[in-house]
């Protein structure tokens, strides 16, 4: 099965965006946009800027991120995000509270692709 | 009206979005940055929104609607906080002097007259009570302008005429109580009407040398030559917008004066 990374339900996309970008931001301190692409390119699909941008700002205000403006060359100017100790320990509670549920409903879904299942026509 | 004059006044209109935001859309910059303002939010802060966006689009090559979306609801999802400057108390205080010298300006007019013909200034019931209604919704409205603001921008033939329904409304009881509250003579009417207008000035005056109560929107990373141009620019626009109230009541007053003579 082919998996196609535009077809990731969006309420999941949702739950795990903040820390998929706090994860990119521990690599460095990185700009919107370079945040999306590097997302995009890992499989998660395109992150819209209407959602990527209120996402850095709440980040900004739990006191996650810091930003700073930089000068582009020849382009416009880019706000720059910096993960702060806080978030590091953030990224490291969330990350570490994903692994433990993905293990735990990867196990109650296990085997739901190929397994058969018993459906309504048993009831009659 | 030709293509060309379409085009120049479209230029006018956006220039601030243009400059703010090149790579997107003006009409979305402008969007934004109308609500930003309804929601009081610092100029500053909206300049560096709308640079964020612009970097965004110029380098994904995305039309802002496309990878931003509605921009109200883009505006209002980032939940950007109020800027002392813009809050209601600093509003209303910027007000007043304007409220002053309107007052001002309809008590001398009223005055002249009276003053031509050496008599005395009848004040009624009404234009008291409309005076007095008057001056409460302007306060009202500068305290919480924000719905008043919102309507107008949303349907603006729609929010012009109930204002003018509204202003229309004022006069109706001004000019059905005409019972007299006070009779006073002219030169008292004209001496307060003046110092009203006077005083108005001087205090708008003094604010306008403060360049700080202006918060323009600029841009991030702007040179200070050009944060410095945009203050003088602003500045010399509201020197302007000083002027004009005691300047028509002049221009009035000497009309009304030769009339009556």
């Amino acid at each position: 099965m082919v998996i196609d990374d535009a077809e990731w339900p969006s309420e999941w996309l949702r739950g795990v965006l903040a820390v998929c970008v706090l994860r990119v931001l521990a690599d460095g301190p990185t700009y919107g946009y370079a945040i999306a692409a590097t997302l995009a390119d890992r499989g998660l699909g395109p992150v819209k800027g209407g959602t990527l941008y209120p996402l850095l700002k709440r980040l900004e205000d739990a006191g996650w991120v810091v930003t700073e403006w930089r000068a582009g060359d020849g382009g416009p100017g880019r706000k720059y995000y910096a993960m702060t100790e806080a978030g590091r320990d953030e990224l490291r509670r969330s990350a570490a509270l994903w692994d433990a549920f993905a293990t735990v409903t990867s196990t109650i879904v296990a085997d739901g692709a190929s397994r058969p299942s018993r459906t309504e026509e048993e009831l009659v | 009206m030709s293509s060309t004059t379409r085009d120049r006044r479209r230029a006018r209109r956006y220039a601030l979005e243009r400059e703010l935001a090149p790579h997107v859309d003006p009409a979305w910059t402008e969007a934004v940055l109308l609500e930003l303002r309804i929601q009081g939010v610092a100029g500053e802060l909206i300049g560096e929104v709308l640079g964020e966006v612009d970097s965004h689009c110029a380098e994904s090559g995305e039309a802002a609607r496309e990878a931003f979306g509605d921009p109200i609801a883009y505006a209002r999802e980032l939940g950007l906080p109020p800027s002392p400057a813009q809050r209601p108390a600093a509003t209303v205080r910027g007000v007043l002097p304007t409220l002053a010298q309107l007052a001002g300006m309809f008590l001398t007019l009223w005055s002249v007259p009276g003053l031509a013909s050496a008599g005395a200034v009848e004040i009624t019931v009404g234009q008291a009570l409309a005076a007095v209604v008057a001056a409460t919704a302007l306060l009202l409205f500068a305290g919480r302008p924000e719905p008043v603001l919102r309507g107008i921008v949303r349907r603006p033939v729609l929010g012009t005429l109930a204002f003018g329904a509204a202003s229309a409304a004022l006069v109706v009881p001004l000019l059905l109580l005409q019972r007299t509250l006070v009779v006073l003579p002219a030169t008292v009417t004209v001496a307060a009407g003046l110092a009203l207008l006077v005083l108005g000035v001087v205090v708008e005056l003094a604010r306008a040398r403060r360049p700080d109560d202006a918060d323009p929107v600029v841009a991030p990373l702007q040179d200070e030559g050009a944060v410095a141009r945009r203050r003088r620019v602003d500045g010399r626009v509201r020197l302007l917008g000083v002027m004009l109230v005691p300047a028509w009541t002049v221009v009035v007053g000497l009309l009304l004066w030769w009339l009556a003579g």
